[in-house]
């Protein structure tokens, strides 16, 4: 066992993790989902064309994009809220253990497992795809990094909510209606009545179009394969209307999107620390 | 900075806890001396356990908080290292066993993992080791807390309802073993509402509703209470009358007259009278014992003193 307090918690946290039902059943879901045997099959076979595998690729945002919050929140959900309620949290708070210390060690583990669940689904995926086309690989890595993006920003809300409430059925309730909201609701309610509401062609539109971490991932997913091309969302049409075509179009609002998932990362994990050392932990 | 060098260990001053407009705390100032062993008295919704959790460093409160000289807000790292805690339920991460959660609460508080199997043995939790903390008992669990209290020495000692779920054994194995710690010095702050610890404290606090409703010696607040003491008499056969007014006559009370010994409850001042009118011309029992007024059991007097003033 490691000598530093926030390693060991963080150690015990990873195995704990890896030992959670929701985990290993989300794992094996996840896996046969991301892995489309009969698309691939069929790719591998001649029956489509090589170029078939793009398809894939964005598959695989499409699906691992909304799929890979249902991972995150409800873990992370649990965490705080289950350690208050069985008295847990109040021991190891009243050691020398700082609350800074004992939230990232809590959150490094989890970070740890969850992201070794998408980092072997997109291996498998990968290692799936190469046989196939080697030079398909380097878009799976991106759509790799972007779910690893996604799972931080994820799990820092999930743990914001798991320490705001003070039943872990009502952290568990919160975290379900959250990923309602980034993955169904944000379509119909919150964005798309911002989006309606704001004058087409500004800034505001496109700010407001990546309010969702989760749709903002997904468009930037979609124009790292194939930019403003034919077939885009509605995310990906506001940024080609604010931006334009040509060359610099494209990498402005991409380059925009990555500054926009990089501050949804830094604000979700400042709030985490932030309300778990203020809240009361009894 | 440290404090050290004073003599005290625990500093409450002026603490207040509210939830929402709820107060659970309202203005407790207190202080526990190096060495000192003082009971938190209270009944069930007095607010000890809210006040030993703020102590902790667990609630957000008003006032300050400073163990061994250390501010439990701003070094509360420091002033939690001071002290080793046992709270009413001990509850760790239930899937790891005994040893794997010794050796990680060891690591956290920065121990040696072996010094975790050796308080485990010192409070015989030895045999228990490949257990899960799940499968462990409310006697067991609350050894295992106390163990863990234990792991670094720490010289101040926080215990919230230690007897709770310990049975006979393990409660006179527990006052035997903070009675072995007390004489090596170590400081006690111990939350009770009903506990056999009256006789090992020097001084004590009463909570009431979330105020402090008394403080003192645990002997000086029983001559504030003038609380009755127990005597227990066997009467000689056919003077059982004699012996009820001999009692009634020195400001006593008979309390069970049928059973044997008879029961009478006496004030502090008329043992002495009661005693030599028993025993002034001939024999009127044949066997007398006393049991002195203990502060646990007498604190609902200043309780009900107390509900007076604070209602006002």
């Amino acid at each position: 066992m490691t000598s530093s307090p926030l390693l060991a918690l963080a150690s015990y946290s990873f195995r704990e993790s890896l030992r959670t039902k929701w985990l290993v059943v989300f794992t094996v879901i996840y896996f046969l989902v991301l892995v489309n045997v009969p698309f691939l099959l069929l790719v591998a076979e001649g029956a489509l064309s090589g170029s078939a595998l793009n398809s894939y690729i964005v598959y695989l945002g499409s699906v691992s994009f909304p799929f890979l919050p249902l991972l995150s929140l409800p873990l992370g959900a649990l965490s705080v809220a289950d350690e208050r309620e069985s008295g847990t949290l109040q021991y190891m708070m009243s050691t020398k253990l700082t609350r800074t210390e004992f939230l990232l060690g809590r959150f490094l583990g989890m970070l740890a497992a969850t992201s070794a669940v998408v980092v072997g689904g997109y291996l498998l995926a990968g290692l799936v795809v190469a046989n196939v086309d080697y030079a398909i690989f380097p878009s799976v890595g991106i759509e790799a990094a972007l779910s690893l993006v996604l799972n931080f920003i994820m799990l820092s809300l999930a743990i914001v909510i798991s320490t705001v409430s003070k039943r872990k059925v009502t952290a568990l309730s919160v975290a379900i209606f959250s990923w309602f909201l980034f993955v169904l609701l944000s379509d119909f309610g919150a964005s798309f009545g911002l989006i309606v509401t704001l004058p087409n062609g500004t800034l505001a539109e496109v700010l407001a179009a990546m309010v969702n971490p989760v749709e903002t991932t997904a468009a930037f997913s979609e124009m790292s394969l194939n930019a403003f091309g034919p077939q885009v969302g509605p995310t990906v049409e506001i940024l080609k209307t604010f931006f334009g075509g040509g060359t610099t179009g494209p990498h402005t609002a991409m380059l925009l999107m990555g500054l926009s998932l990089v501050a949804w990362a830094a604000m979700a994990f400042a709030v985490m620390v932030y309300s778990f050392k203020k809240s009361d932990l009894a | 900075m440290s404090g050290q060098s004073s003599d005290v260990m625990l500093e409450v001053a002026g603490v207040s806890k509210s939830y929402g407009r709820s107060k659970a705390l309202r203005d407790i100032s207190f202080e526990v001396r190096k060495g000192g062993k003082t009971l938190l008295l209270g009944p069930n919704g007095a607010g000890k356990s809210t006040l030993v959790k703020t102590i902790m460093g667990l609630h957000n409160f008003q006032g300050r908080i400073a163990i061994d000289g250390f501010d439990n807000v701003k070094e509360g790292s420091k002033a939690r290292e001071t002290t080793g805690y046992v709270p009413q339920v001990f509850s760790f991460y239930e899937g790891l066993t005994v040893e794997q959660g010794a050796k990680l609460i060891a690591t956290v508080k920065g121990a040696r993992p072996e010094s975790a199997l050796e308080k485990l043995e010192a409070v015989g939790l030895t045999r228990a080791r490949a257990k899960s903390i799940h499968a462990l008992s409310g006697g067991m669990r609350q050894r295992f807390g106390l163990a863990m209290a234990l792991l670094t020495d720490p010289p101040f000692l926080v215990f919230d309802e230690p007897l709770a779920s310990i049975d006979l054994r393990g409660q006179l194995g527990f006052l035997e073993l903070v009675n072995r710690l007390a004489s090596a010095g170590a400081t006690f702050l111990i939350a009770t509402h009903l506990s056999g610890l009256g006789d090992f404290a020097d001084d004590a606090v009463v909570l009431h509703r979330g105020r402090m409703v008394a403080r003192g010696a645990p002997s000086e607040l029983l001559e504030r209470i003038n609380s009755d003491e127990t005597v227990y008499l066997k009467p000689v056969a056919g003077r059982e009358s004699e012996v009820v007014h001999a009692v009634e006559s020195s400001g006593g009370r008979v309390t069970d007259s049928q059973g044997s010994p008879m029961v009478v409850t006496i004030p502090p001042g008329g043992k002495l009278a009661l005693l030599r009118s028993l025993f002034s011309a001939d024999d009127l029992v044949t066997d007398v014992s006393m049991e002195p007024a203990k502060i646990e059991s007498s604190y609902t007097k200043l309780l009900q003193k107390a509900v007076g003033k604070i209602d006002k």
